[in-house]
């Protein structure tokens, strides 16, 4: 069993991207359960992922910072104690730190045999939120394993390939992929890192 | 159980005054979600039950494990739904009060706040946007009951000798704006247009002091408690901190401190970068309580012999741990926050839902019994 945790702030476009990936990795039968940290109005995600097909539970948590990872964990226990899908994605807040997230994970019953963080940014906000949130930024970029660039069709190319660059002066190994996650077939090269 | 020399209240005010007590004092800032668990009953049919329903169990709490020192009365959905948060009540399948955070005001909801302030602001406009309250005459009943209930609730432990550490908690103003507005969108505005924010601001900390102070008033207790989530080092630069956050919250602490009002700091995330700061406020003014994500050994260097820490055991560990490994947790806490006083043995960011009672009890039971050695 596998995790993908999709973060990224608010609006990025978690959502969408989640949307995809689930979708593809369903055509490749291989079952997969959602779980929604539901911090907007509450159910709708979960519920809008219901219409595609998808299973889908939702994460309830008391306070951002430090109860969410405790309900993870007993989400994810609950979860496989009847079953263990090839898949669990989440799709986490935008206030969190993914270590906030994953620091508890050691205490899961059931194993885990990969855990990838995927942060979503908005290409759109990304330099207003470098500037005015660099501390919180920048740790969800230094632990992510990949980075999606998301809404390039609101920058141009130029500006799209410079915070590229800019997020591989943060970590350098990192990943990162381009796309409008709200237009079909941009994620090819996305899924092929994923799987 | 050791020799104690002194009551709760003793107790409580010698780690406020960064003194050595007989030992360490401990608030456990239950909540009536974690009360309901330790205790096997079912919080979301107490929830709907009004404040003195939710009061009444975790005084059964305190009762059933033969009270601790510092208390804080029943903290419902009702008070964050009053101050103009959209919180949903506890379910079977959530045992939690759930925030939703939205953009329920507009930009041009600043001006109106600098106008009437934020209280009038949340009866007139935000209410209805966040709840089913219609009116004002239902806001003002729910209000009713809200002060009644803490009122009660205060009571009720100072007959059994407990420290009372505050009426009711009050979000910071930054915080309170960037809930309401949801915290890109409020970003977004202090990075574009950020003059019409600080308006709100400044008038939404005059209020915080007049409104602070008529509870301390009303309570008769002096201690005033505020909350922020978000203005710490992990989210924003300092120079945010240190433009939008600082500045309005010194000046509360000032105003509180010549009135003779003490404070305490709800501070959650990391506040590493930001402890420095609080060295500039008079000493044994106010107290942090921290949330497990801040370094509270560094915290204590820095803050030693200036101001008193409550301590940080992590929901996780209360809930997933076992209870020697809290045990454990506790006994670090005595020996390096606490060894010299200016230290309560608390639970970070409250005790949590999920909180296991063999967990619970060796947390009350090592702070009751392990010997401040330093
Ligand atoms: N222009 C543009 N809009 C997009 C793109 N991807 C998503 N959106 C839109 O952005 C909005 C937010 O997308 P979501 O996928 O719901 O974002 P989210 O991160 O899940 O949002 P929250 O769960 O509310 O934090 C929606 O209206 C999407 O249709 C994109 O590539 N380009
Ligand atoms: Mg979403």
């Amino acid at each position: 069993m596998k995790l993908l945790i999709i973060a990224g702030f608010l609006g990025s476009g978690k959502t969408t991207v989640l949307l995809h990936v689930a979708r593809n990795f369903v055509s490749h039968a291989q079952e997969v359960i959602v779980i929604e940290n539901e911090i907007g109005e509450i159910g709708i995600d979960g519920q809008y992922l219901n219409l595609h097909g998808l299973e889908v539970q939702e994460l309830f948590g008391g306070c951002v910072c430090c109860t969410l990872s405790v309900n993870l964990i007993e989400t994810i226990d609950k979860i496989c104690s009847s079953r263990r899908p090839d898949w669990i994605i989440l799709e986490a807040t935008g206030a969190a730190r993914p270590i906030d997230i994953t620091g508890n994970l050691h205490r899961l019953q059931t194993k885990i045999d990969h855990i990838q963080v995927a942060i979503v940014v908005d290409a759109g906000r990304y330099e207003m939120l470098m500037d005015m949130m660099n501390p919180l930024m920048t740790t969800q970029i230094e632990s992510a394993d990949v980075v999606i660039i998301n809404k390039i069709d609101r920058v141009d190319a130029e500006k799209a390939n410079q915070i590229a660059e800019d997020i591989n002066q943060l970590n350098s190994k990192i990943p990162t992929f381009k796309m409008s996650a709200d237009k079909e077939n941009t994620l090819d090269g996305l899924l092929e890192f994923l799987v | 159980m050791r020799n104690e020399t002194m009551s709760s209240i003793e107790r409580v005010q010698c780690a406020m005054n960064l003194e050595k007590p007989d030992r360490v004092p401990i608030w456990p800032d239950i909540t009536t979600a974690s009360a309901a668990n330790v205790l096997g009953e079912k919080i979301w049919e107490i929830a709907h039950l009004g404040f003195d329903a939710s009061q009444d169990v975790e005084l059964k709490l305190f009762d059933e494990f033969g009270g601790w020192d510092a208390v804080n009365p029943a903290l419902t959905d009702e008070v964050f739904t009053l101050g103009g948060n959209k919180v949903i009540k506890a379910t079977k399948n959530s045992p939690e009060t759930q925030f939703i955070e939205g953009e329920y005001t507009k930009y041009e909801d600043y001006e109106i706040i600098a106008e009437i302030g934020w209280m009038n602001f949340v009866k007139e406009h935000l209410i209805s946007r966040v709840s089913d309250i219609k009116n004002e005459e239902e806001y003002n009943k729910k209000y009713d009951e809200v002060i009644n209930g803490t009122l009660r609730g205060i009571s009720e432990y100072q007959k059994r000798g407990a420290f009372v550490l505050y009426a009711q908690p009050n979000n910071h103003p930054f915080f309170t704006l960037s809930l309401a507005r949801s915290m890109v969108k409020f970003t977004e505005d202090l990075y574009y247009r950020p003059e019409m924010v600080e308006r709100a601001l400044i008038k939404m900390t005059d209020e915080f002091i007049e409104f602070g102070a008529m509870l301390c008033e009303v309570s008769g207790i002096r201690i005033a408690k505020i909350i922020e989530e978000r203005a710490g080092g992990a989210i924003y630069p300092l120079r945010i901190f240190e433009k939008y956050w600082w500045p309005y919250t010194r000046k509360i602490v000032d105003a509180f401190h010549s009135q003779g009002i003490f404070m305490t700091f709800h501070l959650d995330t990391c506040w590493d970068k930001n402890l420095p700061y609080f060295k500039q406020l008079p000493r044994k003014s106010a107290m942090v309580e921290l949330d497990g994500t801040t370094d509270i050994f560094a915290a204590k260097e820095i803050l030693r012999n200036h101001m008193c820490i409550a301590s940080d055991i992590h929901p996780a560990l209360m809930s997933l741990g076992t209870p020697e490994e809290v045990a454990a947790y506790c006994k670090r806490l005595i020996d390096e926050v606490g060894g010299d006083g200016g230290h309560i043995l608390s639970t970070a960011c409250g005790l949590p839902a999920a909180a296991k009672r063999e967990n619970f009890r060796a947390m009350i039971e090592t702070g009751k019994t392990y010997e401040l050695s330093k």
